[in-house]
């Protein structure tokens, strides 16, 4: 864990990972796991809702749908059964369907083809690893593309293994994106050790020198780009397409062989701070377990798993839980290093505004989150501009969950603004 | 569950930095402990009296209102011992009981706990204390009158009240160097310059106190004594012996600096604290009270909320202007 320096001015410090060593045997393959999990971003209603069933056979790559009236889909990364199809609600309170298959063979099912268009986009690589998000391309006028080259958070060096391997299929993925979105430019966004390999990728490349929270997309924007993405609406509004790096060597491959990749790498951090973390190649779906066990990581009771990083990333209960198309990084604490968390309220020492990147009055807005005036704090001290990067918990002398608060209260406004 | 481990689950992030509001309380202890050492030195038995029971009588009205709220018990966390200690520091040696228990049932009563405790406070609790025991009996904070019986082989006429009633000719006694080691009347903990000053710059450097506040503070009331002195120099002492006497720097440091009662935005600080110090000079040359401190930044406390509302856009700020 990164403390505060004994001198304590300016703001936090906190340099993303270098980039990995490259080379033979820098990534292990785990291998195809007995059981898969694939989240569907749909709620689940009932069984009579449902387009599948137990049984149902699905093959590698294919899309599973579960909903007679919904496009919705997760791609199995599996070829198999079928086992049950059950309601699951997010870490952030997401009502969604996970569906599990239990492996047998390893057919492929149909792929995108290889003309690229955006109907085979939404068709087949709607959260293909990476996660991309293709879902708001055919409403908004894209016009250049983001490739993200850069961590999402502390800690996890998957994304610089991605962008130093693959290069070429980036390459072909951004011009595949090009054809679907429209989109005239394309720019990557990589850390200083990866400005030269990713000139390979077919884009201008952007090089973010700057510690975390930099690598945020919105911040990204802003820093490089100068373009302000408006509080509550997403970057497609301003005509960028945030691609993940992994997503764009994904969808260059599955135009180039037919077949959408359905393994993405993750890094693994154990609970042993000086031991080097270990990248992996997975198939997503595949419980933690399967990457923990190959990495000789054990869990005890009362220790924390979480899907990405320290900062953003997510705790699960459980190690049958999946590795999900976005996750990047498993990180493993160890019970006595879990820092506290208080209920103590604000004592208004200003640390929180001076960490966050987005110029939030997070003295203000935590007290109007602890009341739950959620569409004041939205209107008055505005909860709609936070990029999620987490430094105001990070930094708060009075440890409140304050980006917990946050989650809650976007969570609960979009829910007021659902229902109005 | 069939053998599967149980999990800790919280949200992100996972890491704190360590910061905590004990240590910025005892830290800031640490830093005015020179001072009040100085203090106990120079005015003695009497003084470390004073201060002892403002800590401990502090810590006592906390913890008998945390039992009498059926609140949890706050006092580790030292904010309580800390209000008590600066306000020892601020108080005369000679102080008598009930006073300390009065002063400590201000600041500590309703300086913080009837706003809900530490954060809530719109004043600082210590400079609430002061100016309520200031306004109510002054009589107690007549330095001359109070610390008349004490022999610290220096000169005790407090600075302050000489220049109020005879001017600058009668404070050419003192010097800057025995305003900075301590020999000068005034508050326990408030005399020793250099350990005010030293505290001070600790609590910068590591990041407990917000620089912008005490620097502004220094600056204004230097620039505003420059200004009255350099205007008449008959009438207007320079501006020394208003940085270096009375509660300037026990102010700029330890008083002013209060998280809860502060603006936390660079202007702001900056605003508030060049308030403080322009307030101060005013009150002492021109107002009725020999010492302005305590009113200015009383008077900043109230204006805080106001100050702080200058501050940036948030990132993707959409302003309408309809
Ligand atoms: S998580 Fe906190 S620090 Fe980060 S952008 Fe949001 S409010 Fe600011
Ligand atoms: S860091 Fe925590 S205690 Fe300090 S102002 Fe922000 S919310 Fe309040």
């Amino acid at each position: 864990m990164i403390r505060r320096a004994f001198i304590g001015l300016g703001r936090p410090k906190l340099p993303y990972s270098p980039v990995a060593d490259k080379g033979a045997g820098s990534v292990l393959q785990v291998p195809q796991p007995a059981r898969a999990i694939f989240f569907v971003d749909q709620p689940y209603k009932d069984r009579a809702g449902l387009a599948i069933k137990e049984g149902d056979e699905v093959k590698r790559g294919e899309p599973i749908a579960p909903f007679a009236d919904s496009k919705s889909y997760a791609l199995s990364s599996v070829s198999g059964v079928i086992s049950s199809i059950e309601p699951y609600t997010g870490a952030r309170g997401q009502k969604m369907t996970a569906v599990t298959v239990e492996a047998k063979g390893d057919a492929w099912g149909p792929g995108p083809g290889s003309t690229p268009t955006l109907e085979a986009g939404l068709k087949y690589l709607e959260n293909c690893a990476g996660g991309l998000s293709l879902a708001r391309v055919a409403d908004g006028k894209i016009n250049s593309l983001l490739v993200m080259g850069v961590e999402k958070d502390l800690l996890s060096t998957a994304v610089g293994q991605v962008v130093s391997e693959k290069a070429s299929s980036i390459k072909k993925g951004v011009d595949a994106l090009k054809k679907m979105t429209g989109a005239q430019k394309a720019f990557i966004v990589v850390p200083p050790g990866l400005a030269k390999i990713a000139e390979g990728c077919g884009c201008e490349v952007k090089v973010l020198n700057a510690p975390y929270p930099a690598g945020i997309d919105r911040l990204v924007l802003a820093s490089l780009f100068s373009v302000t993405v408006p509080a509550g609406k997403s970057p497609e509004d301003v005509g960028f397409l945030v691609v993940p790096a992994e997503s764009a060597a994904a969808v260059g491959e599955a135009f180039s062989t037919g077949r959408v990749p359905d393994e993405k790498v993750v890094t693994l951090i154990g609970k042993d701070a000086s031991a080097k973390p270990l990248n992996f190649r997975v198939r997503i779906g595949t419980p933690v377990a399967d990457v923990l066990k190959l990495g000789n990581v054990t869990v005890n009771n009362s220790d924390r798993v979480i899907l990405g990083g320290p900062m953003r990333g997510k705790a699960v209960y459980s190690l049958k839980m999946p590795i999900e198309p976005d996750t990047d990084a498993i990180l493993v604490q160890a019970a006595d290093d879990l820092p506290e968390i208080a209920d103590n309220s604000c004592i208004n020492c200003g640390e929180c505004v001076r960490a966050c990147p987005a110029r939030i009055q997070v003295n203000m807005l935590a007290r109007f989150l602890e009341n739950a005036h959620y569409e004041e704090a939205a209107a008055r001290y505005d909860l709609l501009s936070c990029v999620e990067c987490g430094l105001c918990s990070f930094v708060c002398t009075a440890k409140i969950p304050i980006f917990q608060y946050i989650t809650l209260g976007k969570h609960e406004l979009a829910r007021l603004g659902a229902e109005a | 569950m069939n053998g599967e481990k149980k999990l800790v689950v919280s949200h992100a992030p996972f890491w704190h930095d360590g910061r905590s509001i004990a240590a910025r309380n005892y830290n800031t202890m640490l830093a005015a402990l020179p001072a009040a050492l100085m203090g106990l030195w120079i005015f003695g038995g009497h003084a470390l009296g004073v201060l002892s029971l403002c800590i401990g009588t502090a810590m006592a009205w906390e913890l008998l209102l945390n039992k009498i709220m059926k609140r949890p018990v706050s006092i580790g966390n030292g904010s309580a011992a800390l209000t008590g200690m600066l306000l020892g520091m601020v108080l005369p040696a000679s102080a008598p009981v009930w006073m300390v228990i009065v002063a400590t049932f201000v600041a500590v009563v309703l300086g913080m706990v009837i706003y809900g405790g530490l954060g809530g406070n719109p004043f600082s609790p210590v400079i609430l204390a002061l100016a309520v025991l200031g306004v109510s009996w002054p009589l107690y904070f007549n330095y001359n009158y109070m610390l008349q019986t004490y022999d610290t082989g220096f000169a005790m006429a407090y600075p302050l009240a000489q220049l109020k009633a005879f001017g600058p000719g009668a404070v050419t006694q003192f010097s800057v160097a025995d305003f900075l080691m301590g020999k000068q009347s005034g508050g326990i903990g408030a005399t020793f310059g250099l350990g005010l000053i030293a505290g001070g710059l600790y609590l910068i450097v590591r990041g407990f106190i917000r620089w912008e506040i005490s620097f502004s503070f220094l600056a204004g009331v230097l620039v505003t004594a420059w200004l009255f002195n350099a205007s008449d120099s008959s009438a207007y002492a320079g501006p020394a012996i208003h940085l270096l006497s009375g509660y300037t720097l026990i102010g700029a440091f330890f008083l002013a600096t209060d998280d809860s009662s502060s603006p936390v935005n660079f202007i702001p600080m900056l605003i508030y604290g060049a308030g403080a110090g322009i307030l101060t000079v005013l009150i002492r040359n021109i107002g009725m009270y020999v010492d302005g401190v305590v009113l200015a930044i009383l008077l900043m406390n109230v204006a805080n909320p106001l100050i702080d509302a200058i501050r940036p856009k948030a990132l993707g700020k959409v302003v309408n202007n309809a």
